[in-house]
């Protein structure tokens, strides 16, 4: 199957045909226009397909088949298919050869990390494009730079691209560059399985997009049924690209749970294992758990769309109550796959950089575990004022306001580990410690959103809006860039400029918060969200976030000339370990040989372990006297 | 490099442990999906909003029975004899997996022709929309166990591969269908017993 | 934290926490005595009154937590930094019992606090009854089964209002008489919508098939915002509206001249009833 022998370099346009990104984006494309035929096809004769003014079997079917062409193109069918016609079981798949390997299904890990960390980066900033947009529209209180209809799908994309997006923003990247590396492993467990997990997200982002040229998104990231029901072939990208990122999810956790479950090296016992993994195998578990539920109910308004079925249509027996349970069991579960890693990050950043052991280890464990079990029993705080059950609201405002104790576990970790610290501000710890910061105000406004009467204001409003940005951005995005900043020397082998990752820093940090805080503002002063118009005496206030927000998007800037710069004008190759950190990832020489390891380390001590007098080297890596493992 | 020589170094015991644990987690994936219809079943049931959830008053969709039993019957069949696989002597594995693939096919064939046959569509109210979106979907997943079992057929029958990571496959893939026979349970109950 | 300080000198416990005292001595008062009566919703309710001061208490517990991290992390950003080039390391304090168990009871006190006060005005008080409680509300004021009963029906993008005690007319602006219990009928008509009356410190849900009942007990005369607070479509930013806290003589002046108004179309509305099942509507847009 390999086409390109490596050894004699054939022309450029011969190495551009094979199994690659190239012939999937073609197979792709074909695949749409022979799936919106075959769906035609299967339209005529079924009266309640004819009954609407839209054929939306053919546009799944189109969405179906381009999906399946994508992935034939790329080369995911060999294997599957090999198999069947006998193909003896192999997990590795493409993992050597130059360049080009980026752009086509590779199994090793590393490989996927950085497609991950590119590819959901560009589609991260496509949804920052969308907020800016958005951001322009709401310097005035009328309608202005964009029609209301294009300025619900602009809210559309940007929220789904973004929640779509930043569920994989630190499992992606750095789980799977970094997991199997830091507990001693070669790969993950199912590599091919992981290489899958990236391809979906592209092929999902492009089929939101997709949404643009169909007449738009109507109903918010939430999508809500019976509104989705009655939307136009625009929801039908949104509910098949939410499938696939949902598929992409399952896969993701059931790989990085399997790996950290059975890959670990000898001696990585659970309490040495680094904190950035237990983070990700919480974040894991929700994924394989709640991921198949948002598969289901995408599922179940499709059929809606598609087939008619009345799941969610009253007149017919159906319940809008359905979708809101069904979303939000996966919902609630879906923002602590969002926070969850950010806790991982910063506790793994902190102890580098204040050169003390991580305070409380047990207890961060237990407090994402913690966390990871309660997120499955408060999804009915959304729902407080639906109308449902209105006498179980005590029990979820009750479970609502439990899950922040284990929460305030990760807090203490953070005031242990700085006591009597040697603090260093570099551009990670500075994420790290602002991502106290930040979570800090988004929690605590949590607490107002769990209470009841109080959600009678706040629920709907700008509120919301400025509780969920503070935890996502400010948390999740905030240990995002801190990940970014102390990993990819090790990723990419180059330093980044010091001086441009602060004036990036200091001009999100100080933006961010400029940006959201006065929006808490808004939503007391009875701001909806979702709106293009909003009271004349709340201009003020929204064009100073509109500028505050346009400040953001600069960093950002800042930040993508940064990468330019030290990535390919400087090139100033990173030091081993730059950061004297003990993580075992940072052990392994840059760039980080295919292998990972010459032999599999023997772990002989815990990744924290600064100051401690006579503590040994995190790992043996040469472990002579024990018989070889895995060469 | 080729893919052989590398999985030629992959211990075998640690590929054996990444098929059981991740067939232990596709499977609670899995169930978790079927929770959802599960949920919409019960609680659309129990809201039977504006009387409809049987569907119009004169027009009650009710599926055949006989098709009902016949693809439970497949299915706990194809579970079982790939479950019980695990349990005797791997010359025998050829002859299980390959009755567990037949009975899981006829079930998808039994399934199909019930569709073909149903007397009523996802048109006729919540109950309808929840037989055809739940059979549907389990039909997608029974699938799904089908290829597994007809790879895990091709390297029992080559011997490709180690024995324990073969075993372990015939074990994950038994662990997996008996999830699904517990869905079917689940399905059988309430699409044609409850309704 | 106090209880880390096992150390002697310097005594950064009691600094930090000697700091956090004065802060927190003078920002409660503030929250309480400035701030407080800017916190929404506005007074114009029993229920609304109920809620701001639900949302003060909870800004005074809140606002002295969050400073209690933000002095403890800027004091050890000053007095815990390293000085020097030097990469060195701190000392290696793996944990602390005592000031584990400390913050676990700590915070376990408070949220369980919050949680039980919350209940408690939730199902006791008027806090909660402005908020969409369903068909069987679980908080119901004394007399409510002598309220106003006033239909908020839904649908896009417009908001109508049906009076079943008098004559069931169907009318495009609300009104409410003062001091009298009303018990609000929201539903829809298509997707779902939320009624949100701001002042009133009303929300609720308004969703095809269910009839989502808020109470709310007018304290005094004036108008008040309603808008839709869940997204329903294009022109969910448009379905505002001003609504009226009439003086009960005013109210029966305007409804009877509304019932007069009325009184012709009345025959061809759909009878009144709790919910409406209108032919489902596909593809507005
Ligand atoms: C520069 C940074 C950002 C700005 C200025 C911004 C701005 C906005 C605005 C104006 C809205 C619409 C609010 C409304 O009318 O309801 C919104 C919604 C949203 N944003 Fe952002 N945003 C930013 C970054 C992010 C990021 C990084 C994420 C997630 C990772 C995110 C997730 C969301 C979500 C989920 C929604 C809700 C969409 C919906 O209502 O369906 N945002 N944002
Ligand atoms: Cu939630
Ligand atoms: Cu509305």
């Amino acid at each position: 199957m390999s086409a390109t022998p490596i050894a004699a370099q054939p022309p450029v346009w011969r190495r551009l045909i094979g199994f690659n990104m190239l012939t999937g984006l073609a197979l792709g494309i074909g695949g749409w226009f022979l799936g919106a035929w075959i769906g035609g096809q299967m339209a005529v004769g079924h009266p309640y397909l004819q009954g609407t003014d839209q054929n939306d079997v053919g546009i799944y079917m189109g969405y179906l088949f381009a999906v399946i062409g994508w992935l034939v193109g790329l080369g995911f069918a060999n294997y599957p298919i090999g198999r069947l016609l006998g193909r003896a079981p192999s997990l590795r798949h493409h993992e050597t050869g130059s360049w080009t390997r980026y752009f086509r299904l590779c199994t090793d890990h590393k490989v996927v990390g950085i497609q991950y960390l590119f590819g959901v980066g560009i589609f991260f900033f496509i949804g920052g494009l969308n907020a800016m947009l958005m951001r322009t529209e709401l310097l005035r209180p009328v309608e202005q730079a964009w029609p209301a209809s294009q300025y619900l799908t602009l809210v559309s994309l940007h929220g789904t691209m973004m929640i779509m997006m930043t569920s994989a923003f630190i499992l992606g990247p750095f789980g799977n560059y970094f997991v199997p590396i830091m507990i001693g492993a070669r790969r993950m467990a199912f590599p091919r399985i992981e290489a899958l997990t990236f391809w979906l997200v592209p092929a999902a982002g492009l089929i939101l997009l997709s949404a643009i040229a169909f007449g738009g998104i109507a109903t918010g990231w939430t999508g809500y049924a019976p509104l989705a029901d009655e939307g136009r072939a625009g929801m039908d990208a949104y509910v098949m690209s939410f499938i696939l990122i949902a598929i992409s999810l399952t896969l993701v956790g059931l790989n990085l749970m399997a790996t950290i479950l059975t890959m670990r090296a000898p001696g990585m016992s659970w309490t040495r294992l680094p904190i950035f993994v237990w983070s990700v195998l919480a974040t894991s578990i929700l994924m394989a758990l709640a991921a198949p539920v948002l598969v289901a109910s995408m599922t179940m308004v499709l059929m809606d769309r598609a087939a008619n079925t009345s799941f969610f249509v009253a007149s017919v027996g159906g319940s809008q109550y359905l979708y809101e349970n069904l979303f939000w069991f996966f919902g609630h579960p879906e923002v602590y796959i969002l926070a969850l890693p950010g806790f991982g990050i910063v506790l793994e950043i902190l102890p580098v950089f204040a050169r003390k052991p991580l305070w409380g280890y047990r207890l961060a464990v237990a407090g994402m575990l913690g966390v990871t079990l309660l997120s499955f029993m408060v999804w009915q705080h959304h729902l407080f004022v639906s109308g449902m059950n209105a006498g179980l609201r005590p029990f979820y405002m009750l479970t609502t306001e439990l899950i922040s104790i284990p929460t305030g576990f990760i807090f203490l970790n953070a005031i242990g580990t700085l006591w009597r610290a040697r603090i260093r501000f570099t551009v990670p710890m500075l994420f790290a410690l602002a991502f106290f910061f930040n979570f800090l105000i988004g929690g605590l406004s949590g607490i107002f959103l769990s209470d009841v009467p109080s959600d009678v204001t706040t629920h709907g409003s700008y509120f919301v809006m400025a509780h969920f940005h503070y935890t996502i951005v400010g948390g999740l995005v905030f240990a995002f860039f801190g990940a970014v900043y102390y990993w990819l020397p090790k990723m990419l082998g180059f330093e980044l400029n010091e001086t441009l990752g602060k004036i990036h820093f200091w001009l999100f940090f100080v933006f961010f918060n400029l940006t959201f805080f006065p929006l808490f503002a808004a939503g007391f002063l009875d701001m909806p969200r979702r709106v293009s118009t909003y009271a004349p005496h709340l201009q003020t206030l929204n064009i100073f976030v509109s500028a505050s927000a346009y400040v953001i998007g600069l960093s950002m800037l800042i930040f993508i000339a940064n990468l330019i710069w030290s990535l390919v004008f400087v090139r100033q190759p990173a030091a081993e370990n730059p950061w004297v950190s003990r993580g075992l990832e940072w052990q392994v020489p840059t760039p980080v040989p295919i292998e990972n390891f010459d032999r599999i380390p023997v772990i002989t001590s815990g990744p924290y372990e600064y100051g401690v007098p006579n503590a040994p080297p995190v790992a043996d890596f040469a472990p002579g006297a024990l018989p070889a493992a895995g060469r | 490099m080729s893919a052989a020589t590398v999985d030629a170094v992959e211990q075998p015991d640690i590929l054996a442990r990444n098929i059981r644990v991740g067939s232990r987690i596709w499977a609670a994936s899995q169930a978790f999906f079927f929770l959802a219809f599960f949920f919409a079943f019960l609680y659309l049931r129990a809201l039977n909003t504006s009387g409809m959830w049987r569907g119009w008053p004169h027009h009650h969709p009710s599926p055949s029975i006989a098709f009902g039993v016949a693809i439970l019957v497949c299915v706990l069949g194809s579970a079982a004899i790939a479950r019980s696989a695990a349990l005797v002597a791997p010359e025998m594995w050829r002859a299980t997996e390959w009755a567990a693939l037949a009975l899981a096919l006829a079930a998808v064939g039994l399934q199909c022709a019930q569709f073909s046959s149903l007397g009523f569509g996802p048109t006729d109210a919540a109950y309808a929309s929840v037989f055809v979106g739940w059979s549907g979907l389990f039909t997608v997943f029974l699938l799904g166990m089908c290829y597994w079992l007809a790879t895990v057929i091709g390297d029992v029958t080559r011997a490709s591969g180690t024995p324990v990571v073969r075993a372990a496959a015939v074990e994950g893939a038994g662990f997996v269908l008996l999830v699904l026979a517990g869905v079917e349970i689940a399905a059988f109950i309430l699409l044609y017993v409850v309704k | 934290m106090t209880t880390i300080a096992g150390e002697p000198v310097p005594r950064h416990g009691v600094r930090i926490f000697a700091i956090w005292l004065v802060l927190t001595a003078i920002a409660v008062p503030l929250i309480v005595l400035v701030l407080g009566p800017h916190l929404p919703p506005p007074h114009m309710t029993v229920e609304s009154v109920d809620q701001r001061n639900a949302n003060i208490v909870m800004t005074a517990l809140l606002v002295p937590i969050a400073l209690l991290v933000l002095v403890y992390f800027i004091y050890s950003f000053v007095f815990f930094r390293e000085t020097t080039d030097a990469i060195v390391d701190g000392p290696p304090i793996k944990g602390h019992a005592g000031a584990q168990l400390l913050w676990i009871v700590l915070t376990s006190t408070i949220v369980l606090a919050l949680a039980v006060w919350g209940s408690y005005t939730l199902i006791a008080g008027a806090h909660g009854a402005g908020g969409g409680q369903g068909p069987d509300p679980a908080a119901k004021p004394t007399g409510y089964q002598h309220a106003l009963p006033v239909q908020v029906i839904g649908q896009q993008w417009e908001w109508t209002f049906r009076y079943p005690t008098y004559g069931g007319i169907e009318t495009r602006d609300l009104a409410i008489p003062e001091h009298t219990l009303v018990a609000f009928h929201v539903t829809s008509l298509d997707v779902t919508h939320s009624f949100w009356a701001y002042e009133l410190g009303v929300k609720a849900d308004a969703v095809p098939g269910v009839d989502n009942i808020a109470y709310v007990n007018p304290r005094h005369t004036g108008l008040f915002q309603i808008r839709c607070a869940e997204l329903c479509g294009l022109w969910h930013g448009h379905m505002s509206k001003k609504g009226r806290i009439l003086a009960s003589s005013a109210f029966q002046a305007w409804i009877s001249a509304a019932q007069k108004k009325n009184a012709s179309i009345v025959k061809y509305l759909p009878k009144y009833s709790r919910v409406y099942y209108p032919a489902p509507l596909r593809r507005a847009g």
